[in-house]
């Protein structure tokens, strides 16, 4: 922050939030002192408006008879909401507030957090004895969502002679906004500074990044929080130094890779899985890397720059274990829980504390529970979003809820499956460890013995004939805490075109390889990934959030704020290749916010070689791209 | 393993109420009696709140209340906080200022919330807010976090 | 006050209203259809988009006065005795929607589009008129297969017709 610039908070001298570091600065010195060549850069990470369609609402019911407050709100986590209303903003005790997150038009992270609109609207319903509902219009949205990114960076990458990365020095200012949100501090330190490794053996890494107060809306998670900005510098560095020592980027990549697992990175994270190389090769091969020459050649001919540029992207989620998390600031656990509550005639409830908000977990967490128990996703239902039918929860954010919300319902498969069996056992006369489940029936092995799992539930319920000592009954819960984060990885190349006499940049081609582990439905996660690339598009090409030097959002409806749409971006090539996370049960790590981490840095590099520049800021607009050319068109005459 | 089960191209449950605009949102919802709330915010990235006058916008029809800071705080409601501590290299906890769901002194952002509100209708609502008249003393402003 | 009436759905309807009351709060608040969404207050993101006459339009932009006398369709009334609609099954079947909130406007939207411009749609076309519904979701890849899809099978089925 510049000297003298107003004072927001009598908290905070200077505006400064924190002033934070990580990582061995005398010893990333000395890599630096001892370097063969240095890669210095300033990297800008453009402020961006989360949108999702549906705005933020809330309607709150107070009843004076019960004491009883009814919450409905647009809300990622409703048992997070309902603790921080409780227990910090002081509305009702947790047993008197009821908070239901029904369907919810998307998130990104921007509904996570608790805002005043809610605890108005329940402060107001008890004051005006009636029922009280809020609906934010789009240019509320813009002023009042948490945003997402804005960071200034300064970062230096130290090679040896053999174009080994021997250092990484990272200076970070981190625009927080007016005031701090739910969990905006964590975003630029442990979500963003502690993945500056990327997929690369660093050995001396050091980051400081100073949080501050500005006269703007706050800032807060936003589809990848911390790791996109973390992709965005380290994937800059590494296009640039390849070049700046005439390596081949993919080479100079290769070169520099993680190989061995697990790694321990100098920035705390412990890389448990992975195969970066597959995924490089994978996206390499389908985009037809080799055949660029001639396309360029082609373009060229045609009055137009072609430019490729690649990302490889490594992201950490399923944020874990709560003892690691609580040891580095953070206020809450990030287990998650669940509970299969299997019905008299076989049928099956799954409650779950995740919650879906376009991620499609009532058909993914139900092919869980089929694939298990051999029983048609018809018969099967997942409840979520309430806190008076479903237990403590932890929500859906930081791609989560494959790896520690399926885990969860895993683990209470486990016990529904065992005493299923024990009651199966019993009432065919046979030896537990010999029952097995099978298309929804409990067999006998090696004979043709064998219950359905509608005649075991249906005992377990009459009760007339259970084991000696065993409960009636056949629901069981359980909450997962996993042993590490998970490590979903890819690569992701861009290929476009630029028309120089416009400055309108197209993107030709657009290959990711992702390695999520395990896949529960391959559609899903397609559709994930398609949404969070063109998130991430958005923000290289399109997304910017601007102020005026009054504090004005100029950028406050869409109207002003470019949204990608459909004739702004193209379809898809995806591949996949799998490393299975050894963390969780499923071996699943996450797929949610790939695309939004990935992408920026592979358009940013792209529309660099095209132009043949090296700094650019997003987004590459027409009219900065345009000017671009101008500038080093005059660069070049002057030469 | 079922057709169904993990690594099954499976159509989504939750498809049909959706494409059949059965779909049930917040804003769907709707009880009896309910009132609809309006925030007024402030205009002003930086400024001194010098007074709040709400006579104008309690006489318009429909209103309920309009209802402020002074009396959130009074009736205990908590300020919003980080619930995430960062310490800095030197030691000392983040410096987290008070952030109210209402602001009555001073506002720091352009939307941040001041008054809400609550009428029979939502353009009832909208047009209250529109008559509460806040005055404020402006103070410098900064928009911009970069060092250079 | 003003009193509106109107065939929503294939269904008469009248309601009194604000003078000032837009159709989509109309359709929302008034008729209780709340498949109709709201977006945006600039008619950019077409989630509210219904079929008004059989031509397109964004009832967060218009009143419901200017609607009295016309036959308005939203998007619970395309499917017919519990069958889903064919843009509708294709939005299914090519996981056309995430979230489900800009579903209804897309779908209003892509049977206007098929309407208007016929069943030989390719991708940039599809693309191209697009350009008034905003999906935050799905990076509007499988909204295109599946606008592609539908138009393929409506295209069959005129043949099959003819």
């Amino acid at each position: 922050m510049k000297e003298g610039a107003p004072q927001l908070h009598p908290e905070a001298a200077g505006n400064l939030i924190y002033d934070w570091e990580i990582g061995e600065e005398a010893a990333t010195n000395e890599a630096f002192a001892n370097a063969a060549h240095i890669t210095k850069m300033d990297i800008d990470n453009n402020r961006l408006v989360p949108n999702p369609m549906e705005p933020r609402a809330a309607l709150a019911h107070f009843d004076p008879s019960e004491e009883h407050y009814t919450l409905y709100t647009t809300s990622q986590n409703p048992h997070v909401a309902r603790l921080v209303l409780s227990a910090f903003y002081n509305v009702a005790p947790e047993n008197k507030l009821r908070v239901i997150a029904p369907d919810v038009g998307g998130g990104f992270g921007s509904k996570i957090f608790i805002y005043p609109e809610e605890i108005a609207c329940l402060w107001a319903t008890k004051r005006v004895g009636r029922p009280v509902k809020w609906t934010s219009d789009r240019t509320e949205a813009f002023l009042t969502d948490a945003h997402g990114r804005d960071h200034h960076t300064t970062a230096e990458l130290a090679l040896d002679a053999n174009n080994k990365i021997t250092g990484f020095r990272v200076k970070t200012v981190a625009n927080l906004g007016a005031y701090m949100s739910l969990f905006s501090s964590s975003v630029p330190t442990y979500l963003y500074a502690t993945l500056l490794s990327g997929q690369y053996n660093i050995p001396n890494i050091y980051a400081n990044v100073k949080a501050v107060y500005t006269n703007t809306t706050p800032v807060d998670a936003y589809r990848g929080a911390g790791r996109p900005e973390a992709t965005y510098v380290v994937e800059r560095m590494m296009e640039t130094a390849a070049k700046e020592v005439g390596m081949a980027p993919a080479e100079f990549r290769r070169v520099n890779f993680v190989r061995e697992f697990p790694h321990q990175t100098p920035v705390i994270m412990a890389y448990d899985a992975g195969d970066y190389e597959a995924s490089l090769d994978a996206a390499m091969k389908a985009i037809d890397y080799g055949g660029f020459g001639q396309r360029r050649a082609q373009s060229e001919a045609a009055g137009k720059l072609r430019g490729m540029g690649m990302s490889c992207y490594i992201e950490a989620c399923g944020i874990a274990p709560s003892q690691a998390v609580g040891s580095l600031g953070a206020g809450v656990g990030l287990w998650e829980s669940a509970e299969v509550r299997v019905n008299a005639v076989g049928t099956i409830e799954v409650l779950t504390g995740s919650h879906s908000h376009g991620q499609g977990h009532e058909t993914t967490f139900a092919q869980l529970v089929s694939d298990r128990l051999g029983l048609p996703t018809e018969s099967i239902s997942i409840v979520h979003g309430d806190t008076d039918k479903v237990q403590m929860g932890m929500g859906t954010y930081g791609s989560r809820s494959g790896a520690v919300g399926m885990s969860a319902i895993a683990k209470a498969l486990d016990k529904v499956e065992a005493k299923a069996k024990k009651i199966a056992a019993h009432l065919m006369e046979a030896s537990e460890g010999d029952i097995e489940i099978e298309d929804g029936e409990l067999k006998v092995a090696g004979t043709d013995k064998k219950l359905t799992f509608t005649e075991v539930a249906l005992a377990a319920y009459t009760a007339h004939n259970l084991p000696e000592g065993m409960e009636p009954g056949l629901k069981e819960g359980a909450f997962y805490d996993p042993t590490n984060f998970t490590f979903p990885a890819g690569c992701y190349i861009c290929e476009v075109e630029v028309d120089p006499d416009t400055g309108v940049v197209s993107i030709e081609n657009f290959v990711a390889a992702d390695d999520f582990g395990t896949i529960i439905n391959p559609m899903i996660v397609e559709g994930q990934v398609h949404g969070g690339l063109v998130q991430g598009i958005g923000q290289a090409m399109l997304e910017n959030t601007q102020y005026d030097d009054h504090g004005q959002l100029l950028t406050a409806s869409y109207m002003d704020y470019t949204m990608p749409r459909a004739d702004d971006v193209p379809s898809f090539k995806l591949e996949t290749t799998v490393t299975e996370c050894p963390g969780n049960p499923l071996g699943m790590k996450g797929c949610g916010e790939a695309g939004a981490i990935g992408s920026p840095p592979a358009v940013i590099n792209a529309v660099t070689d095209a132009l043949g520049i090296r700094d650019m800021n997003m987004p590459a607009s027409p009219n900065r791209v345009w000017q671009l050319i101008q500038d080093n068109g005059m660069k070049q005459a002057a030469e | 393993m079922t057709a169904e089960g993990i690594g099954a191209r499976v159509l989504r449950k939750e498809d049909k109420r959706f494409l059949t605009g059965n779909g049930r949102y917040t804003d769907d919802m709707t009880m009896p009696r309910m009132g609809y709330a309006a925030f007024v915010r402030s205009t002003h990235a930086h400024a001194r709140i010098t007074s709040i006058n709400t006579d104008e916008a309690m006489k318009m029809p429909g209103v309920d209340a309009v209802l402020n800071g002074h009396q959130l705080v009074a009736d205990g409601i908590g300020n919003i906080i980080c619930g995430w501590m960062i310490h800095s290299k030197d030691g000392s906890p983040m410096n987290m200022g008070a952030y109210r769901a209402l602001e009555s002194e001073i506002v720091r952002y352009v939307g941040q919330a001041i008054a809400v509100v609550v009428a029979d209708t939502p353009q009832q609502a909208r047009d209250a807010a529109d008559a509460v008249v806040v005055e404020y003393e402006e103070l410098p402003v900064v928009v911009d976090s970069s060092m250079h | 006050m003003t009193t509106v009436s109107m065939t929503v759905n294939g269904k008469q309807i009248s309601g009194e209203v604000e003078d000032r009351t837009l159709l989509s709060t109309f359709l929302r608040e008034n008729q209780g259809l709340t498949g109709t969404h709201v977006g945006c207050d600039t008619s950019q993101c077409g989630a509210c988009l219904v079929h008004m006459d059989g031509k397109a339009v964004k009832s967060c932009s218009m009143l419901a006065v200017q609607a009295s006398g016309s036959a308005v369709t939203t998007i619970e009334g395309i499917s017919q005795n519990g069958q889903l609609h064919i843009m509708q099954k294709a939005f299914k079947e090519n996981h056309g929607l995430q979230c489900g909130f800009c579903t209804p406007g897309m779908i209003m939207s892509a049977i206007d589009m098929v309407n208007r411009l016929g069943t030989d749609l390719d991708e940039k076309t599809i693309r191209h008129e697009l350009e008034g519904n905003i999906c935050r979701c799905t990076g509007y890849h499988n909204i295109v297969k599946a606008i592609k899809a539908a138009a393929d099978e409506m295209a069959e089925v005129l043949e099959a017709a003819e």
